[in-house]
């Protein structure tokens, strides 16, 4: 066994994945100029599971549609295959996920990664693609702080965003998700205020 | 020194003594592996051919009460259309041992024994073959320590024991091959002898599709001066036993397998028959996952050092090292059987100065080094899958352990040339240095068991080493057997258990064995029931995550360990329901 000593550990402000729930969070789904609002539903069951079944949802969720279309903590298997536990929120085609947190305490720097679940993210077996990039836009108060775009064969891809100008204050912070081509997508993001 | 001829009972006596000695290497093979079977779970596939065993024996059974429409299609297809992407022999000899040693005559308790024997059987035969072939083509002593060497090879320990085709058809593939050899002699008896071997080859596995190529391209390059000479003449002279296989191969291979017995080449209107479908099923075969180096591999292009580097890190070192030394001590004997190359030298009169006669006509170097090459031809392509891990080129472990067994004889010899005077007994020396040699693989198999999947040689620093670089840990989840005293003390009465990678019927055959208790019942969501498992694979890992998620927490509540690598991990939901 080895023990590892953080050379130099962040302080963390929030962690978005802990206020995936009301009153914290709120969840929308845009298609074109319809603007839905996701209901939350706590104690569901989790159930289902087993090789290729990909990431379980867990016991709370915002329903936004069909059974993938959620948005709730999961863990996904990253193309190294180590577990992620991060924001599921899986893209619709020709709209936009919108999970919006209210007074967040915002740091110089928003910090965090996104990805792909592994057997959607790697491709068929005989190499294709199995659907488009997918783009992470961050808004505080409505102002974007920055884009990543996660492409198949990028993993566990980190971004991070300048917040200095609100730093120090609390604001609302909304996570945009949104891809061309949204079949396959198992997306999920993870992030903090730093 | 007397010059009386021998009597015949010392005749018969010197003619058995090989059998003998190869039946005994059987019979105790046989029950070392019936002893440890006990210890090792069911894999995913042998609940497969549990299943189809049954349904063939109530097929068996049902001839031998001579009902009148047994030979008619619904029978046979009823019966026969289960798992029929593979062959029948050996599901036959599962179901008929089971039928007869455990149902009718009481004499195995044990239903999974009685299925596992027929497998556990055909691996003793291989050693048979294996020693006959180092006996014959060389001496005893090659012979004895190819068998060990092939017994002790962990990988192949561990599939000696299931109700499987791999061991199975390794032991055909030598079977084959040492049938072709003795027919090199001349004689009908052992052309018709491999003609029907790999009628039987082919009713094992696929793999025998192979065999073919390896008995034409070894006819071609140790008789390549004589063709030549004879295409001069316009004539083109096969060896019987290739015309035999020709011959006696597919009838065996359809009249011992029911289910082609209709639509074997097409259907009634006109669609491919059952052959092409079965082709077909091996051809286009889906590709499983397989993690070599840190990698889960899924899909081709795959890594052409797989097979090379998985044998260099599953047989045991001492194997190989005798193996390269025996391979080292034939190679100048290989050139000269290779007489297709006389056909370059008589063009270059230069190179003439390095050919010399060889002796053996038989080419019997050429083809044990076919025997070891060509079952591994497959993975010098990238596109051949291997999820497989070491077994598919199985066949090639026999000759392996024959070169082996020649580097044996050879150290031997020299240990004796310097000991020669010194020592007692003549046998002593080598018998010593036998036994040390064979120590290191006894030690290594010996210590794989239940784990044989698992197991990897020192050089990659045994199964924690494997782990740290990436390598398999396990397939099939037959190592749920090794939980069960865990889940007997511990689970409380009617528990459901996630069994993860393990199928219903192995789950099922170790409660009838009377290992596992009958109260506790599998169940097929992760979200479900008290206990969830994780077979330890690469590509598996999600279903830990989806384990963390039904039961939101990563506590496990048991680790099964070899060596300190995790194998299986067992979570418990903390709300039952």
């Amino acid at each position: 066994m080895r023990l590892l000593v953080n050379p130099a550990p962040a302080q963390v402000l929030y962690d978005f994945v802990e206020h995936v729930r009301p009153p914290d969070a709120s969840v929308e789904r845009l298609d074109g100029d319809n603007r839905r609002a996701c209901a939350f539903q706590g104690g569901n069951l989790v159930a289902g599971g087993g090789l290729g079944q990909g990431a379980l949802p867990g016991p709370e969720r915002y329903l936004c549609g069909e059974a993938w279309n959620y948005v709730g903590v999961t863990v996904i298997e990253d193309m190294e295959h180590r577990g992620r536990r991060c924001i599921w929120s899986h893209p619709v085609q020709g709209g936009v996920m919108v999970t919006t947190f209210e007074n967040v305490p915002v740091g110089r720097k928003l910090h965090g990664h996104h990805g792909i679940a592994y057997e959607a993210e790697r491709g068929d077996d005989f190499g294709n693609d199995l659907g488009g990039p997918v783009e992470l836009r961050a808004l505080v108060d409505g102002h974007p702080v920055g884009t990543s775009v996660h492409h198949d064969n990028e993993g566990w891809k980190g971004y991070e965003f300048d917040t200095a100008a609100y730093a120090g204050t609390s604001h609302r912070v909304s996570f945009e998700v949104r891809s061309e081509r949204a079949g396959m997508r198992h997306y999920c993001f993870e992030g903090d205020t730093r | 020194m007397s010059n009386e001829t021998p009597s015949r009972g010392a005749r018969l006596y010197a003619a058995l003594r090989p059998h003998l000695i190869g039946l005994t290497l059987c019979v105790v093979y046989v029950l070392i592996l019936m002893r440890t079977a006990r210890y090792l779970g069911f894999a995913r596939d042998e609940g497969f051919y549990f299943h189809a065993a049954r349904t063939y024996a109530g097929w068996f059974d049902a001839v031998l009460q001579h009902r009148p429409d047994v030979f008619t299609r619904p029978a046979v297809d009823a019966a026969w259309n289960v798992n029929h992407e593979h062959p029948s022999l050996m599901k036959s000899l599962f179901g008929l041992s089971w039928l007869f040693l455990h149902e009718k005559w009481h004499l195995i308790r044990q239903e999974s024994l009685a299925f596992r024997l027929p497998g556990m059987v055909m691996g003793g035969i291989g050693l048979w073959f294996t020693y006959l072939f180092g006996l014959r083509a060389w001496n005893h002593r090659v012979g004895l320590f190819a068998a060990l060497a092939l017994a002790l090879m962990p990988r192949v320990f561990y599939h000696a024991h299931l109700d499987c085709f791999d061991v199975p058809v390794m032991t055909m593939w030598v079977a084959v091959l040492y049938c072709y050899w003795r027919a090199t002699e001349g004689g009908l008896r052992w052309a018709i002898a491999t003609g029907l071997m790999w009628g039987l080859a082919l009713e094992t596995k696929h793999n025998a599709w192979f065999v073919p190529f390896l008995v034409v391209a070894h006819f071609v390059v140790t008789r390549g001066r004589e063709i030549f000479a004879d295409a001069k003449g316009a004539k083109f002279p096969l060896p019987l036993s290739l015309v035999a296989m020709a011959v006696l191969g597919p009838l065996v291979f359809v009249a011992l397998w029911p289910w082609m017995w209709f639509d074997l080449l097409h259907t009634a209107d006109g669609r491919p028959g059952r052959l092409s479908e079965y082709v077909g099923f091996h051809l286009n075969h889906a590709y499983y996952n397989m993690e070599f180096l840190g990698y889960n591999w899924f899909r081709p292009p795959f890594p052409r050092t797989y097979s090379w580097g998985m044998i260099l890190l599953t047989v045991p070192g001492i194997t190989l090292l005798l193996a390269v030394i025996g391979l080292a001590l034939q190679l100048r004997r290989a050139l000269r059987e290779a007489t297709l190359l006389d056909v370059i030298v008589d063009r270059v009169p230069a190179l003439a100065r390095l050919r010399a006669p060889v002796g053996d006509q038989r080419g019997t170097v050429l083809l044990v080094g076919m025997g070891f090459l060509v079952p591994l031809a497959p993975w010098f392509s990238s596109k051949t899958p291997i999820f497989g891990g070491t077994k598919h080129w199985f066949p090639a472990y026999p000759f392996l352990a024959i070169m082996a067994g020649l580097g044996f004889a050879w150290v031997a010899s020299k240990l004796e040339e310097n000991v020669r005077g010194k020592v007692r007994f003549a046998w002593l020396p080598a018998t010593a240095l036998g036994a040390v040699l064979a120590l290191p693989a006894l030690s290594q198999t010996a210590h794989s068991h239940p784990f044989g999947l698992s197991n990897y040689t020192p050089i990659v620093g045994g199964a924690p080493g494997a782990a740290d670089v990436g390598l398999n840990r396990q397939f099939w989840g037959f190592t749920t057997g090794s939980l069960v005293p865990w889940f007997n003390e511990h689970a409380p009465q009617g528990a459901g258990v996630y069994i993860h990678d393990t199928t219903y019927e192995s789950w099922e055959m170790l409660q009838r064995d009377g290992y596992l208790r009958e109260d506790l019942r599998p169940v097929w969501q992760v979200g479900e029931g008290r206990y969830a498992i994780v077979h330890h694979e690469l590509h598996m890992n999600e279903v830990d995550y989806q384990i963390w998620q039904a039961y939101q927490s990563p506590a496990t509540v048991e680790v099964l360990t070899y060596d300190g690598v995790p194998i299986v991990s067992v979570y418990e939901r903390a709300v039952t329901r």
